[in-house]
């Protein structure tokens, strides 16, 4: 394959596997508490702040052990953010569950705001651009170009978690009451089921697995900024309304989608770096107006 | 009820005993209290030059009122966050505060674009420190003046010696949508074309973008020789870094936009080679002792290439506060245009536009082992 249009593919598949992260969030979200938690950009942001953190903390302590201190530091974030959701639930989102969708969504909106200026004001500097590091360095020789194996890294983390995702919701008991509360949530009452518990798991769920998508998104840009939650978070929402709310196989598919514009824009139009994500948009308002439900929206497929 | 009521003005009473007794003390300085207001970038990704700036106009403050100047001078500071809706709303604040008699403003020109239409409304002298687009004295509004360069200024010397010295025949432009980054990316293809090089492609992203790799791509695809970006720091940083891993060597130029310690910081190892051209100050003994001043002072954040330009513009301001008084601003704003002032950056003048006459001369810093150092 021509190296270019290699290169393009790899930026393409990258960019598009961190965006589903963050989209089958959103998507989750839907599905369950027919809710759009538009502060989940800004709550999984939080992620690699947490990891530069704990990386620090860990570095000054003990300088040797650098690949364990990121491991530890990785999990440390993810699990950190998984519980920021919950306590976004448990603090704002809650209060709203029979209250119109709309409240739920302002709120969330000016969560968003509260999450993105508590970072500003707490972490030291926070106003300012933050480093952060490459996950791994090495780069492989891949079809006569070099690749970082740290975008095959990016894809193989993504393509496993949206794995995890799946089989959890089919083959466990947890996803089984998921989907329960999800189809009908007086009647998984019936049956036993705590739908406070499902949300509270799904919301750590959700957070958990689009923290791991903002910590490749810092890792991929090469740097992250408290600001930079609210357009990984409106680009993921975007995926999950293209693919259609509440449809997690939708989320990956619109996500791609729109990394696929947003490259192919920049490649191929002269100008086109100006207008990325105009496309992208322009797709998202497409798609609402031809089939407001999403391409796999909920009459095509279960709601998840 | 009653009770608390009475306990309440017994509280005031004392509190006024207080006042009164206290007011000698307070008014014992004579000197008349005058405010002057400074606007720029505090928070987000470049703060760094706005923090710097700031300290400067702050330390000439501090050194008026230290030095017998015949008022005391109080400096208000705001934040303008790079984003020209929040400037608008710090001008405004200075402009509706009956003390602050002028102010100096703006790193981002697309910030002082929105500012200067409010502060010449109401009459307030505005000295631009940092914001260069050519359109903010273009535009010739009586208050406005400017104690920078324009980057027309910056970029010509710069795609001169893209050409003659660095050797490039082939460039392709990156930069902002902003005012910044779309007056760059005009100026310098023009000037590189007028060199005799060729411009292979232009390419404006949004400020914020993170992800540079497609666009890069392309221009790897095209082959050229150097690239021009003409931006600001993170998103400088953030190219460079995606410059390196994509294997594309060829430098990177700019204008003083992304000259600034964090551009290394955000680009690490791939910072290296990259060079700016940067308009060098006429050396002399102000701008030493301004140097030394700074450091004895201590401030928490390092002083940015801006802070002399700062520091300049508040002392223009208070050497016609001192001799025109005020009152009456349209005087000030005349004088400050009229003014030869002899200070760290040299003699300003102001043309008939409110551009400082300073000659400019280019040096080109280059970053070599993590730091910006003068390329000889």
């Amino acid at each position: 394959m021509d190296a270019l249009v290699l290169q393009y593919v790899m930026n393409w598949l990258v960019l598009g596997c961190i965006y589903a992260l963050v989209a089958l969030g959103f998507s989750l979200l839907f599905g369950v508490l027919n809710v759009i938690h538009f502060s989940h950009g800004d709550v999984v942001i939080v992620a690699p702040f947490v990891v530069l953190a704990v990386l620090q903390g860990l570095v000054a302590a003990m300088p040797a052990a650098t690949a364990g201190a990121l491991a530890l530091a990785l999990a440390a974030a993810i699990l950190a953010v998984g519980i920021l959701g919950v306590i976004a639930d448990w603090l704002v989102i809650r209060r709203f569950r029979r209250a119109p969708a709309m409240m739920a969504l302002v709120a969330t909106v000016a969560l968003g705001t509260v999450v993105r200026e508590l970072i500003r004001m707490f972490y030291p500097q926070g106003s300012n651009p933050k480093p952060f590091p490459r996950l791994i360095e090495a780069q492989v020789a891949l079809g006569g170009v070099t690749v970082p194996v740290f975008s095959l890294l990016a894809i193989a983390v993504s393509v496993a978690m949206m794995g995890l995702l799946f089989a959890m919701m089919r083959f466990t008991p947890l996803g089984l009451r998921i989907r329960a509360v999800a189809e009908d949530r007086a009647t998984a009452r019936l049956m036993a089921i705590r739908p406070g518990r499902i949300f509270a798991a799904t919301f750590f769920v959700a957070s958990a697995v689009g923290a791991i998508g903002a910590i490749l998104f810092a890792s991929y840009a090469g740097a992250v900024r408290f600001d930079f939650g609210i357009q990984l978070g409106l680009i993921g929402f975007s995926g999950a309304v293209i693919g259609g709310l509440g449809s997690m196989l939708g989320a990956i598919l619109g996500s791609l989608l729109i990394a696929g514009i947003d490259v192919l824009v920049q490649a191929t139009m002269a100008e086109g770096a100006s207008y990325r994500l105009v496309f992208a948009f322009l797709l998202v308002i497409l798609v609402l107006v031809l089939k407001p439900s999403g391409l796999l929206g909920r009459p095509a497929i279960e709601k998840v | 009820m009653s009770g608390i009521l009475t306990r309440r003005r017994l509280v005031a009473a004392m509190a006024l005993g207080a006042a009164v007794a206290l007011a000698p003390v307070a008014v014992a300085q004579d000197k008349p209290k005058i405010k002057l207001g400074f606007i720029g970038p505090l928070s987000g990704g470049n703060a760094p030059q706005g923090l710097g700036a700031r300290n400067g106009f702050l330390l000439a403050i501090e050194q008026a009122n230290a030095g017998g100047y015949p008022y005391t001078v109080e400096g208000v500071v705001y934040d303008d966050a790079s984003d020209p809706q929040t400037g608008v709303g710090a001008a405004t604040k200075l402009v509706n505060d009956p003390d602050v008699v002028a102010s100096i403003g703006h790193w981002n020109s697309s910030v002082a674009l929105a500012t200067i239409p409010v502060f010449d409304r109401f009459q307030m002298p505005v000295i631009i420190w940092g914001a260069i687009s050519p359109k903010i004295t273009e535009q010739n509004l009586p208050m406005v003046t400017r104690v920078t360069p324009t980057l027309v200024t910056e970029n010509k010397p710069l795609a001169a010696w893209a050409v003659s010295g660095l050797g490039a025949k082939k460039i392709a432009i990156v930069a902002d949508t902003s005012d910044y980054g779309t007056a760059n990316a005009a100026a310098f293809g023009q000037f590189f074309a007028e060199a005799g090089g060729t411009v292979v492609s232009t390419d404006l992203l949004p400020v914020g973008t993170t992800d540079f790799r497609a666009v890069l791509t392309r221009i790897a695809g095209a082959g050229v020789d150097a690239i021009y970006f003409g931006g600001v720091i993170t998103e400088a940083g953030l190219l460079r870094k995606q410059e390196g891993e994509l294997g594309l060597t060829v430098p990177m130029i700019g204008i003083s936009g992304f000259y600034d310690p964090e551009f290394i910081a955000l680009a690490g190892p791939a910072a290296e080679g990259t060079m700016v051209s940067y308009p060098a100050a006429q050396s002399n003994p102000r701008l030493d002792k301004l140097d030394a001043d700074y450091t004895a002072r201590g401030f928490a954040e390092p002083s940015s290439p801006y802070t002399k330009y700062a520091y300049e513009a508040a002392n223009i301001l208070m050497a016609v506060i001192r001799d025109k008084g005020i009152e009456d601003k349209a005087a000030l704003a005349a004088a400050i245009r009229a003014i030869s002032y002899d200070g760290v950056l040299g003699t300003t003048t102001f043309d008939d536009h409110g551009q400082t006459q300073i000659p400019v001369e280019v040096i080109i810093k280059i970053v070599r082992n993590g730091e910006w150092v003068t390329r000889e």
